[in-house]
């Protein structure tokens, strides 16, 4: 019975992998801000890493993405600008796939946070089956390139996420 | 869970020493000549119906309580930070429940949408929680007295009037519960959120009252004799942003307007040649163009449904005032429009709405007189029992003559007062 149970659970472990709090990045500091809410970061760059879940019928389609992410925007503006945030640009995004798989929405842009400092943002939607993981980084020097968040996805290893 | 388990223990701790309470439902009558307690009780019925009674601080607590009347606006800002900081450097559910959960109300309010559509309705809503939540946590973590003192000072002045709705706890209560991981239960996030989002329109509508009472403390004219300078200098033919030069450049004074000319006549033309550069007019014109009309897309998007006063009603809870619509704040703990609302919680009139319907029945409506504008207009708020709900509205100086005033002999004068300033500002408009 114990050694069916064993073999159970490894079954279990490689099926679903690591637990989102277990997930790390080489060279930087990680502080778990909750068990859904990460935190990275090394001299330039901050990365925050989100796992909510999400409803089926949130769906990005080519053809009404410009208008939604318009809608969004505009909402997302007048929220920030009362928590504190000024000048909130998109400045590009694209809707791509993960892993061949996944949707993937990715953000450019930036903001002066309120001590009236631009940051730079990419932040990159992984939509799942039931959850939506964000990854999104903080530059206060330069706008971060596409390769560099590759890099970060492929350190990250969310293909051995536990999630579905 | 700590805090729960410590607020059952409160709780049953207070059972058996509790205070009495204001919740006796004394009914007033006009024959009736009201006692402090009395008054204390029906206010306290106002002010406090949506705290539990088994929480509600009793009328003799009333002196011992954390937002005291003579608190100015600085010493409550101080406070409330001091408990947004300890909030914000003990528990992660600041961030990650409160914070959200603010978020989405914020968003649920400029949708106009409720909690449980959005999600499904909105593109982009769960994403733009999780990322501006993101944003929230960098800012207080970088700079954490920085984005508090910058941005919750706004915030404090928007949430004063629900801070002092919650004045009605118990005192041990309260400090638990102000100070502690129990800020978001407090003020749960969804109703903070309809207070900024809804605030922010509110404090621009607040710009111009608070413009007059500065020149008003400046310059020691009295807001009649402002009100008479730019109605002559609007008779004159000047515009809003010449007369607004004019104020700025320290040149409104009595004699200065009284020897204008209209500006039909050459006369008139050249002396505002010699005083006003047409360039910075433009400038000025174009500036106040643009924002009213990112003021007028805010109003909008905040208020997609916004609740008027309609002109000419049965009721005299209903008024017109030169066609101005005025809105109403409906949430029940949310009292928005206010100038010094928490300075004057404690000293509050008690007056009433006399209002006769359609069909010639008379009611009368207590109503808490909240605040004063520096234009005379009084903000009060009510309970309107048909709705069950607590609201707001804004009462002109005109109109303030006609509300009928309980006997109430301790509070006589002060009303005498108010009319008579009332009568002042009219004089002026």
């Amino acid at each position: 019975m114990l050694k069916r149970l064993l073999f159970l659970s490894l079954i279990s472990t490689n099926l679903w992998g690591v637990e989102f709090s277990n997930l790390n990045m080489k060279d930087f500091n990680r502080d778990i801000i909750s068990p859904k809410h990460l935190r990275f970061t090394n001299k330039n760059i901050v990365i925050h890493l989100t796992q909510e879940n999400r409803s089926k019928k949130q769906e990005w389609k080519n053809e009404t993405l410009k208008k939604e992410i318009e809608v969004m925007f505009n909402t997302r503006k007048k929220i920030s600008n009362l928590m504190g945030f000024k000048e909130m640009n998109f400045e590009n995004y694209n809707l791509s796939k993960f892993n061949n798989r996944y949707d993937q929405l990715k953000i450019w842009g930036q903001f002066k946070d309120p001590s009236n400092k631009t940051k730079w943002f990419l932040e990159d939607n992984i939509y799942f089956l039931k959850d939506v993981i964000q990854v999104k980084l903080y530059s206060d020097t330069e706008k971060i390139t596409d390769d560099y968040l590759t890099q970060t996805l492929s350190q990250l290893k969310l293909n051995t996420l536990e999630i579905q | 869970m700590k805090i729960y388990i410590f607020l059952v223990l409160v709780l049953f701790s207070i059972q058996s020493h509790a205070a009495p309470d204001c919740s006796n439902n004394i009914k007033l009558t006009l024959d009736m000549t009201l006692s402090a307690e009395h008054l204390c009780n029906n206010i306290d019925d106002i002010i406090c119906r949506n705290v539990d009674r088994t929480e509600r601080r009793g009328c003799n607590e009333k002196d011992d309580t954390i937002f005291k009347s003579q608190m100015t606006s600085s010493e409550l800002y101080s406070f409330t930070k001091t408990c947004f900081k300890s909030s914000i450097t003990s528990i992660e559910e600041f961030f990650t429940e409160f914070i959200p959960e603010l978020l989405k109300g914020m968003w649920n309010a400029i949708h106009n949408t409720s909690l449980t559509s959005a999600a499904e309705k909105s593109s982009g809503f769960i994403e733009s929680i999780m990322s501006m939540s993101s944003d929230a946590y960098e800012a207080a973590h970088v700079d954490p007295i920085g984005y508090f003192q910058k941005q919750f000072l706004k915030l404090t002045e928007i949430i004063g009037p629900v801070i002092a709705n919650y004045d009605c706890l118990k005192p041990e209560l309260k400090v638990e519960k102000f100070c502690g991981i129990a800020a978001s239960l407090i003020i749960p996030p969804a109703i903070l959120a309809r207070v900024l989002v809804k605030g922010a329109v509110a404090l621009k509508e607040l710009k111009f009252f608070e413009k007059f009472s500065k020149a008003y403390k400046i310059q020691k004219y009295t807001v009649g004799e402002y009100g008479k300078m730019y109605e002559k200098l609007k008779r004159l033919g000047y515009s809003p942003a010449e007369m607004d030069h004019i104020y700025e450049t320290g040149k409104l004074t009595p004699e200065f307007v009284a020897n204008l000319k209209p500006l039909n006549t050459a006369e008139g033309l050249a002396q505002k040649n010699v005083f006003i550069d047409p360039k910075i007019i433009a400038q000025k014109t174009q500036k106040a163009e643009a924002e009213a009309k990112a003021a007028a897309v805010l109003a909008k998007a905040a208020s997609p449904s916004p609740v008027t006063i309609k002109p000419s009603s049965n009721s005299a809870l209903d008024f017109t005032s030169n066609g101005e619509q005025y809105q109403i704040i409906k949430a029940p703990e949310v009292k928005v429009a206010k100038q010094k609302l928490v300075s004057t919680l404690y000293k509050t009139n008690y007056l009433e709405i006399q209002s006769t319907d359609i069909y010639g029945v008379t009611t009368r409506t207590p109503v808490l007189l909240e605040s004063k504008y520096s234009d005379g207009r009084l903000v009060v708020h009510y309970f309107d029992k048909a709705k069950g709900t607590m609201e707001g509205k804004i009462i002109t100086p005109a109109e303030l003559k006609t509300l009928k005033v309980r006997e109430a002999p301790e509070l006589g004068k002060e009303i005498e007062k108010l009319k008579k300033e009332a009568k002042i500002h009219d004089s002026g408009e």
